[in-house]
């Protein structure tokens, strides 16, 4: 069960990297990505990944090695920081842009309305944020988010708090 | 009264559901007198006219399509180029729209602009939420103007009340949830309709692979242990 790391950071930070050594050493396979110098446009909304060329995004950058990698793990944690009480813009992208991995097709799930997953991956996800957020906000929406992809939370740690995080990977 | 209306959306403007809302939208505000001007995000040029019509108005409203439970990355990023205000007193209002139908959908999103305000020294306006939207860009224009055509109403109700009261959004938002018996005649009959109508707008897009593809599919012996 490994875990891909995606941080998001603007700088360089000792106890990120200690951390993510630790998630790294305990999950065979993990791998961690740096976004900060990687070119990552937001999502333009054009539908193109469901209606035009099925799984693939029409915006040609450096989304499409992240998109591969994810399909690669079990797991996502985003490190992050906030802004407003939420996540980066820079990490609500990689988010927004993970659209691929659903299909067109919809389909009730506990009463709600989802789109069919197009890969037999469902994909955990939790948040490891530098800074000050709106935390059970967060919760709630990465809750929210991951049941999208037919998935679970890992939960949201802020920086201090971010060894919770392996007893939940 | 004089209504800065942002469009949030990424898609181009003549592409963008959220801006056939927000043309609907105004067309019912504007109808008793007020005035308003439009912004769009998805043109960077558009950028630093939005921050000063931001700046010098007290009142603002946020036109934005749900993107992953909540605002889109592009709006996030928009944000950042804003001061909190000075004084305080503007308002701060939403149109929150979604391509699901149940108002469920949306209400994790309208929670966070519910505290985005305060961020900016602005108080809360209220958020019209509102799902059902996706088809807008799939159909013949005279369609998608009367599909959009409810929003008039809304921005009618705007103007007299300046603000958006949650009970009448709630209203106007439902279902927000569909009933055990709408989900069984979508599961007999709905879901075969709507297959048939995705696979068709694909052809007409071109598309050449069923809509289930898997183009980065992993094999096995590839996966990590």
């Amino acid at each position: 069960m490994s875990v891909l790391v995606l941080n998001t950071l603007s700088e360089y930070n000792d106890e990120v990297l200690e951390l993510q050594n630790q998630i790294c050493a305990q999950s065979e396979g993990s791998e961690v990505v740096y976004t900060k110098k990687m070119k990552i446009s937001h999502c333009i909304g054009c539908n193109y990944c469901w209606l035009k060329t099925p799984g693939i995004c029409t915006m040609k950058d450096d989304y499409e090695i992240i998109l591969k990698k994810i399909l690669h793990h079990e797991k996502i944690v985003f490190i992050t920081e906030t802004k407003f009480g939420f996540v980066s813009y820079q990490t609500k992208n990689l988010l927004d842009r993970i659209l691929p991995i659903a299909t067109m097709y919809l389909q009730f799930v506990d009463g709600q309305m989802r789109h069919i997953p197009r890969y037999d991956i469902r994909p955990q996800m939790g948040i490891i944020y530098t800074g000050s957020a709106e935390h059970a906000y967060l919760e709630r929406w990465m809750e929210r988010t991951t049941l999208n992809f037919e998935s679970t939370s890992l939960g949201v740690f802020s920086l201090e708090e971010g060894r919770g995080i392996l007893s939940c990977i | 009264m004089h209504l800065v209306i942002i469009n949030a959306s990424p898609r181009v403007e003549t592409k963008s559901n959220t801006a056939r809302i927000i043309r609907t939208f105004v067309r019912g505000y504007e109808a008793s007198g007020n005035t308003t001007e439009i912004w769009h995000l998805s043109d960077k040029k558009q950028w630093t006219g939005a921050k000063e019509a931001y700046e010098k108005n007290g009142n603002v409203l946020f036109a934005i399509p749900l993107y992953v439970e909540n605002v889109p990355g592009i709006m996030l990023e928009f944000l950042e180029t804003l001061q909190p205000k000075k004084e305080s007193g503007t308002k701060m209002s939403f149109i929150l729209q979604g391509g699901f139908g149940e108002a469920s959908q949306l209400r994790c999103g309208e929670a966070y602009l519910e505290m985005l305000p305060s961020y900016f020294n602005c108080e809360y306006n209220g958020t019209l939420i509102k799902g059902d939207n996706f088809g807008f860009s799939w159909v013949p224009e005279d369609m998608a103007e009367k599909m959009a055509a409810h929003y008039e109403k809304m921005g009618r109700s705007f103007a007299e009340k300046e603000t958006f009261y949650k009970e009448e959004v709630t209203e106007f938002a439902a279902p927000e949830y569909f009933s055990e018996k709408e989900i069984r005649r979508y599961k007999r009959i709905g879901r075969w309709i709507q297959k048939a109508l995705f696979n068709y707008i694909a052809k007409k897009n071109g598309c050449r692979k069923p809509l289930d593809d898997k183009p980065y599919q992993v094999k096995q012996t590839d996966k990590r242990a």
